[in-house]
């Protein structure tokens, strides 16, 4: 089993990937937040394998939030912006 | 100039010389070469060539102020549009985003959606280009703006809208008063957090626009300063741009409140 978290400002895009993830036999949906902060406590007490990380959102964007992570889970950028892109690659 | 003076003088000297020895009565003048008439002849061409000069400087002076002018104001059109042009792209991909769930999901709200996004599209491409828009046109944008944000936050906010004044038969700079809304929304307003307000009051009067946003602070939105003098920062310029020592801006920004006082000098 694979165990995701998703982390969104959007509420229907974390929706959306909420709906999917559940569909998806292999994987369990361990929780979803607005705000990468907001994800900090779970990340720290569960043991998470990937992450949907948005990256533009108001308070922290998901490429800091990323390089502050000791122990990073895999990581799958979602962002509606094609800008974000190759700058996501390079966090990682 | 002095390049100049040298093949002259020769030039006047030459003719004076083999001309008017012929026709004038003053034969031993131009006969001899006399320390006065070196000096006259010296003095007569470095005037002429003083006034040509002068002449042509003002000119081209002139031109040069000219053209100087005329690059200045391209370089603020363009300035404004490319901060206009900055505004939006991110509310459109993340609408249609939104959109994308909404019709996934069945949603009745997806209809909704596209009209008022494609009046957004209507007046962003049709308007927003412009140096001034109906006053009513800008309320009309912000009305639709905020129907698309209560769809997308689940009227998670309460939000007063106040008009006074005879707004329609006022002219604006485009996107200036919607800025500080999607402003406020960015910062005042969170699906996360109970009780988020945004109040917003317009008013006009004698060709006085006065413009006032205030929201309540978010907690969740309230960590990154550095993105909250974004927009702002490119709406500032963009008054400087269009109004000119025509504007006030007046921003109070606290623990609970954030709040923007605008009064624009209309024509």
């Amino acid at each position: 089993m694979i165990r995701c978290l998703v982390i969104d400002d959007e509420p229907f895009a974390r929706q959306l990937l909420s709906d999917f993830i559940k569909k998806v036999p292999d994987l369990y949906l361990e929780g979803s937040f607005s705000s990468a902060l907001k994800s900090l406590e779970i990340l720290r007490r569960k043991q998470i394998d990937v992450l949907f990380l948005d990256i533009q959102m108001p308070d922290i964007s998901g490429i800091e939030f990323l390089k502050t992570l000791d122990n990073k889970p895999l990581v799958i950028f979602t962002t509606a912006h094609a800008e974000h892109a190759l700058q996501g690659f390079e966090t990682i | 100039m002095t390049l100049l003076i040298i093949p002259l003088i020769t030039l006047r000297v030459f003719i004076e010389n083999e001309v008017f020895v012929q026709i004038s009565a003053n034969e031993d003048y131009y006969k001899t070469i006399r320390l006065s008439r070196f000096v006259h002849t010296l003095w007569d061409t470095a005037s002429f060539l003083l006034f040509t000069g002068m002449v042509r400087f003002v000119v081209d002076w002139f031109d040069l102020e000219n053209k100087k002018r005329q690059l200045e104001n391209e370089k603020l059109v363009a300035e404004l549009n490319y901060l206009k042009s900055q505004i939006n792209p991110h509310f459109l991909f993340n609408t249609l985003h939104n959109l994308n769930y909404l019709v996934y999901s069945g949603s009745k709200n997806a209809t909704d959606v596209v009209i008022k996004l494609s009046n957004i599209m209507r007046y962003m491409i049709y308007e927003a280009g412009k140096d001034h828009v109906a006053l009513t046109s800008e309320i009309e944008y912000m009305n639709d703006y905020i129907h698309l944000e209560s769809i997308r936050l689940n009227q998670s906010f309460q939000l007063d809208f106040h008009v006074n004044g005879p707004v329609e038969q006022t002219k604006i700079a485009p996107l200036m008063l919607i800025t500080f809304l999607e402003n406020a929304f960015k910062h005042g307003v969170s699906d996360q957090e109970m009780n988020c307000w945004i109040k917003l009051t317009l008013t006009i009067n004698e060709g006085q626009l006065m413009y006032q946003v205030s929201n309540k602070k978010v907690r969740a939105n309230s960590h990154n300063k550095l993105k909250s003098g974004f927009g702002l920062g490119n709406v500032k310029k963009r008054l400087e741009l269009s109004y000119p020592s025509k504007h006030v801006l007046i921003v109070a920004d606290n623990e609970e409140m954030y709040k923007i006082d605008l009064t624009l000098q209309l024509r």
